[in-house]
């Protein structure tokens, strides 16, 4: 009985730490999930709305940029508490999103939401008031992201975390290609720098409306890091889609693992099988008495 | 010279532990043999049957999200319908696309950009077909041993619509997609189309 307990609590405790070990990728899938299907309808959404309707969405967000002042960028996190009238002007009837946002060498691809939705930064990234909506026209388009959301209910309470969101935004180099998906129009950006500010100094840096910029912002500890990039020119956007489509072989020793990991779960039941037999047949007289 | 006596715990005790060691011997020999002949397995099956690709790239955004792993069967010969997810080798550049039409198929994009493909419209958005080419709006006749080809998202997509790409020589084709395995939500698809519904059809 003591035995039994004693693999049982060794059980329960390899299961919780991996259980807690697991924890972020699991529900990182989950999200990635999530925002796969609400990214899909957003699409499908985009693609039943007539070229009149897209223009008109577009010229009332062009309108909306052309009677922004000089903006005012208010620290966000945790949440956003400021002024968002217009910001839902590119909205399309039936989804919560404004556009999708990809970087791929952070195989990131996040929904954008107004910054008024509910728990957005929970699942995506807010387009920030006071700065540009993406138009393709000009502007400085600015979103912001939480690098890590803490998890609801106990696993909250002992730190993890609810999705990598942007949690990695730092380790984008100068170069690197994002792209804004809005009303399934596509624009390129490269990053060409990053800069890390205080949350209270976040008004203070350069936050013009001129040119075709994006900034991206998340909130690693109690600092703000802003990831700037400038929209590429039509040559540039053309290689970098080319060069982004890729399909490759991964590498021979994996697939050969991977394609013969049944064979290895097989071999590992019929072991575990042949073991537990054995050991029923030839147990020992004195542990037969014992059990 | 004296012995003392072996007690039977004693005896007890050494039986156990030669025991495990021959249990210990066992499982390792038997570790050993079955990833030899998973390796073994995975290496006939690579070499002749399948390959595991990643896919990046929004053009079949809709089947096959972005950093997707996909299972590829190897080209055997087969013969590319329309509809079949190929897998396609253009000098050092993969991708994969869906068959819209082969050799002798007549295809047209209209200004609208509605396709038609033998006089029948191809199931697509015309916004999204006129979007991403520079084919022009006249009828060209797809050439013998070649297919045209569509991304899934063809807003996104750069495929035979674009003079760039253009169609795809049977050469060119490696493969053909069987499943995506990566990530896990579109592995647990993959496992319920390939596994689960044809073991239900039997009980139908």
């Amino acid at each position: 009985m003591i035995k039994f307990l004693r693999r049982l609590l060794l059980f329960l405790l390899i299961l919780a730490g991996l259980a807690y070990l697991l924890f972020p990728f699991v529900s990182d899938q989950r999200l990635q999930y999530r925002n796969a299907a609400l990214i899909r309808e957003y699409r499908h959404l985009c693609r039943n709305l007539t070229e009149a309707e897209k223009e008109n969405l577009l010229l009332m967000a062009r309108i909306y940029n052309g009677s922004l002042p000089n903006p005012i960028i208010r620290d966000m996190f945790p949440d956003y508490s400021g002024d968002v009238r217009g910001q839902n002007v590119l909205q399309v009837s039936g989804s919560g999103l404004i556009g999708v946002l990809e970087i791929p060498s952070l195989r990131a691809q996040l929904p954008i939401y107004p910054a008024d939705a509910p728990d957005a930064m929970a699942s995506g990234v807010i387009l920030v008031p006071g700065a540009s909506a993406p138009t393709g026209t000009g502007g400085h388009v600015v979103l912001a992201g939480e690098s890590g959301h803490q998890a609801a209910g106990f696993p909250g309470e002992i730190g993890l975390q609810d999705g990598f969101l942007f949690k990695y935004l730092g380790s984008l180099q100068q170069g690197d290609l994002i792209t804004l998906n809005v009303l399934n129009e596509t624009w390129l950006y490269k990053v060409t720098g990053t800069e890390t500010v205080s949350a209270s100094r976040l008004n203070s840096t350069d936050w013009s409306l001129t040119g075709d910029r994006l900034t991206l912002i998340s909130n690693p500890g109690n600092q703000r890091l802003l990831v700037r990039a400038e929209r590429m020119t039509e040559q540039e956007a053309a290689r970098a889609m080319a060069d982004a489509e890729k399909v490759r072989n991964l590498p021979g020793w994996a697939t050969v693992m991977l394609l013969g990991s049944p064979v290895l779960l097989i071999g590992l039941v019929v072991m575990g099988i042949t073991e537990m037999v054995k050991k029923k047949r030839y147990q020992l007289p004195a542990d037969a008495e014992r059990s | 010279m004296e012995y003392d006596p072996v007690t039977e715990q004693e005896l007890l005790w050494e039986m156990r532990r030669v025991r495990g060691q021959m249990k210990r011997k066992r499982l390792l020999w038997g570790l050993l043999i079955w990833a030899a002949l998973a390796a073994a397995a995975g290496w006939f099956i690579f070499d002749r049957y399948f390959i595991l690709a990643v896919v990046r790239g929004p053009s079949m955004e809709d089947t096959v999200q972005s950093n997707s792993v996909v299972l590829c069967r190897r080209d055997d010969g087969f013969d590319p319908q329309n509809g079949d997810v190929i897998l396609i080798s253009k000098g050092d550049h993969m991708s994969l696309r869906r068959v819209a039409a082969h050799g002798g198929d007549q295809l047209m994009l209209s200004a609208q950009g509605n396709l038609w493909i033998n006089g029948l419209q191809y199931p697509a958005d015309a916004a999204d077909m006129s979007a991403a080419g520079d084919m022009l709006y006249r009828p060209v006749t797809v050439p013998e041993g070649e297919y045209f080809v569509l991304g899934d998202s063809p807003e996104l997509a750069v495929d035979s619509r674009s003079g760039s790409y253009g169609t795809v020589k049977r050469e060119q084709v490696i493969g053909r997609l069987t499943a995506v395995v990566w990530p896990p939500y579109q592995m647990a698809d993959a496992f319920n189309q390939h596994v689960i519904q044809p073991v239900l059809k039997l009980f139908h």
